[in-house]
């Protein structure tokens, strides 16, 4: 009777397991897109002084403000920048990844994070700042509210980076075609750095 | 039944009150989760994969505070653990697997976050099977909530481990940011390393605090079937000492019946008599059957009642009461002269001398010619009785438990032996045995003569 359980157990545990793995492989299953991406620009499109923000409060848009530092690009970082912050600034990065514990560190709403940056943007396109967004998140920052905040700041993009793994399912490459901007697709966020200077050098 | 019912409904409460708990800690711990946070920022700012490090503790250890009163919660409603013994049934189990995960998933969507399934449903399936391992009513709530504890915070690890996020680990919020953060900050190794130094230890550590309470609870389940058998062991002995008691005073009242019978003889010849000569005769030895059997009745009530009585006495005595109905078995009775006299309890000690010449019957009996000796001798101011056969004999493993009481090669009592030893001390004597396997047994009896127990009692 014990034996009997015991084996059951056996075999609805390694069923468990068998049905995990095999959802992961086909999660893990990458479609064959044909990517139209630069390494990186050909020459620069925007000048210094930078605005950094996140769409999405998270903490990516930390690691790119670090790298601007690194890399010496004159740059001002504030992760809830509003539409007056843009005075005497030239261009606007936005880096996409959309973290709920950030916005409720923050105090604000996803609702409220989007209006704020459909007021930012519309005030850079106004001052014809050029716009550069940046998804460093790779596949699992992919999720309906970063998508959404995406696709709503690559309207007015002038240049987006991302890494490779979140064009997953080609939608980077799909955007870049539709809102006709460059696009660069790095293996890693280690070679980030040369894209990144390529816009202001 | 009843006390049952109610423990069973005391645990739903608090079951119930665990999973309150559980979603009152979601708005408490998220000042902590926000500290997490400000750690990943202050980590990318300063280059410092310790904070990194520092985040993912954190995160593990957050994450399995939160998660550990469904787990315990579903369990205690679902099961009654620790009242009732868990053995699962496949619905049961999935049941139980499914509340917990419906919980997990649940806590992600309050969170905001993305549901952590693969951690969740390893860790989970684990715990529980872990739980139906210990023994029922073997283990209390603290003991379950310490293996819980490391199990689930082993595969929280798991989620700042970089190399399984292939494996749908760590897609949640704040294990992805620190994941990013370490890929940025090159620590992707330090983190593998760090997740799996404490995953693999703390799954070990609940595996084998499993183990222990397993083994702790078999022990003592084991000491408790012991005490049980020993118990049992006491009853059976009292009960076959009642039975032996049974059969000594059948054999004592049946003594009575001597004395009796004398006094009833003579009580009816005395109606047919005339002669006062006569009479008188009678009724003083219908005096003498009445104070024998006072004397009798006294011996067999009272232990310490002794009185001065001669060998010739004690072994008539003896030799009234011995069955011996098998023509096979030769008794050779030898008695030296100048035996002292003994103060003794006759009924007694002829009853324990009794025992053993029962003893040698029975080991003789079967033989086509069985010999029984039976001798007494002076000894050291007493005598020495000897009882020899040659029966079968006893073992020399036997011969060490023969005085145990309760112990037997024949399906007896087992109470023979030690009433001897205990009658023969209680006189000041003692009593040996010598055995050899095929070849028969002696037994050595002394009891102190009248002037021995004299010198004894003035030394008393």
């Amino acid at each position: 009777m014990g034996g009997t359980a015991l084996r059951w157990q056996k075999k609805l545990i390694f069923k468990f397991i068998l049905v995990l793995f095999l959802l992961i492989s086909i999660g893990c299953q990458t479609s064959d897109n044909h990517e139209w991406t630069l390494p990186n620009l050909p020459r620069p499109i925007a000048k210094e002084k930078a605005l950094i923000t996140s769409a999405g409060q998270s903490t990516d848009a930390y690691i790119i403000a670090e790298m601007a530092n690194q890399l010496l690009i004159n740059n001002t970082f504030l992760p809830r920048a509003k539409e007056t912050d843009l005075v005497n600034k030239s261009s606007l990065v936005v880096i996409v990844g959309y973290s709920p514990t950030g916005l409720k560190a923050a105090n604000i709403t996803f609702q409220n994070e989007k209006e704020r940056l459909t007021h930012l943007l519309d005030r850079a396109v106004e001052q014809k700042m050029k716009v550069i967004v940046l998804h460093i998140g790779g596949k699992q920052r992919r999720n309906k509210w970063s998508d959404a905040l995406l696709e709503m700041v690559v309207r007015r993009a002038d240049y987006l980076i991302g890494v490779r793994s979140a064009n997953y399912d080609g939608w980077f490459t799909k955007l870049s075609l539709q809102y006709n901007f460059p696009l660069t697709l790095v293996q890693d966020l280690g070679e980030l750095k040369v894209p990144f200077t390529s816009i202001y050098r | 039944m009843l006390l049952f019912k109610l423990r069973k409904r005391q645990l739903i409460i608090v079951g119930i009150l665990q999973f309150c708990l559980g979603f009152y800690l979601v708005f408490l711990l998220q000042e902590n989760w926000f500290n997490v946070l400000n750690k990943i920022r202050l980590a990318i700012k300063a280059g410092d994969s310790g904070q990194l490090i520092l985040a993912a503790g954190a995160t593990s250890m957050l994450s399995t505070i939160q998660i550990l009163p469904f787990f315990l919660g579903t369990v205690q409603i679902l099961i009654g653990m620790p009242l009732q013994p868990v053995k699962w049934s496949k619905i049961r189990f999935c049941i139980t697997l499914m509340v917990i995960l419906l919980c997990s998933w649940l806590l992600a969507h309050i969170y905001g976050w993305r549901w952590e399934f693969v951690s969740s449903i390893l860790s989970a399936i684990i715990c529980l099977y872990l739980l139906e391992k210990i023994p029922p009513g073997r283990y209390n709530f603290w003991q379950v909530s310490f293996i819980f504890i490391q199990i689930i915070f082993a595969f929280q690890w798991l989620n700042t481990v970089p190399f399984l996020e292939p494996f749908l680990f760590g897609r949640s919020d704040i294990p992805l940011s620190i994941k990013i953060a370490g890929r940025y900050l090159k620590a992707s190794s330090v983190l593998n390393f760090v997740g799996l130094a404490f995953c693999i230890p703390f799954l070990i550590s609940g595996l084998a605090t499993t183990g222990v309470i397993i083994s702790s609870a078999q022990a003592i389940k084991a000491m408790e079937e012991s005490r049980e058998k020993e118990r049992q062991l006491r009853n059976i002995q009292v009960k076959a000492l009642e039975n032996r008691v049974h059969q000594e005073l059948h054999s004592l009242v049946h003594d009575l019946k001597t004395p009796l019978v004398t006094i009833q003889g003579l009580n009816s010849l005395l109606t047919m008599l005339n002669d006062p000569a006569k009479i008188t005769e009678y009724s003083t030895r219908i005096e003498r059957s009445v104070a024998q059997m006072t004397e009798m009745i006294s011996e067999i009530l009272y232990d310490s009642v002794r009185k001065e009585t001669s060998v010739v006495e004690l072994l008539d005595y003896v030799r009234a009461q011995l069955p011996l109905e098998d023509q096979s078995i030769f008794i050779d009775i030898h008695m030296s002269e100048g035996l002292p006299c003994l103060y003794i309890n006759k009924i007694r000690v002829a009853r324990a001398i009794i025992n053993l010449m029962e003893n040698a019957i029975l080991a003789v009996s079967g033989k086509q010619r069985g010999n029984i000796l039976f001798s007494v001798d002076p000894y050291v101011g007493g005598i020495l009785v000897t009882v020899s056969d040659n029966g079968e004999g006893i073992s020399e493993s036997a011969l060490e438990q023969i005085w145990e009481v309760g112990y037997t090669t024949r399906k007896t009592s087992g109470l023979g032996l030690p009433f001897v030893k205990q009658v023969i001390e209680s006189h000041g004597g003692w009593v040996k045995i010598s055995s050899c396997l095929g070849q028969g047994t002696t037994v050595r009896l002394f009891l102190p003569g009248i002037n021995a127990c004299n010198v004894q009692d003035q030394a008393e």
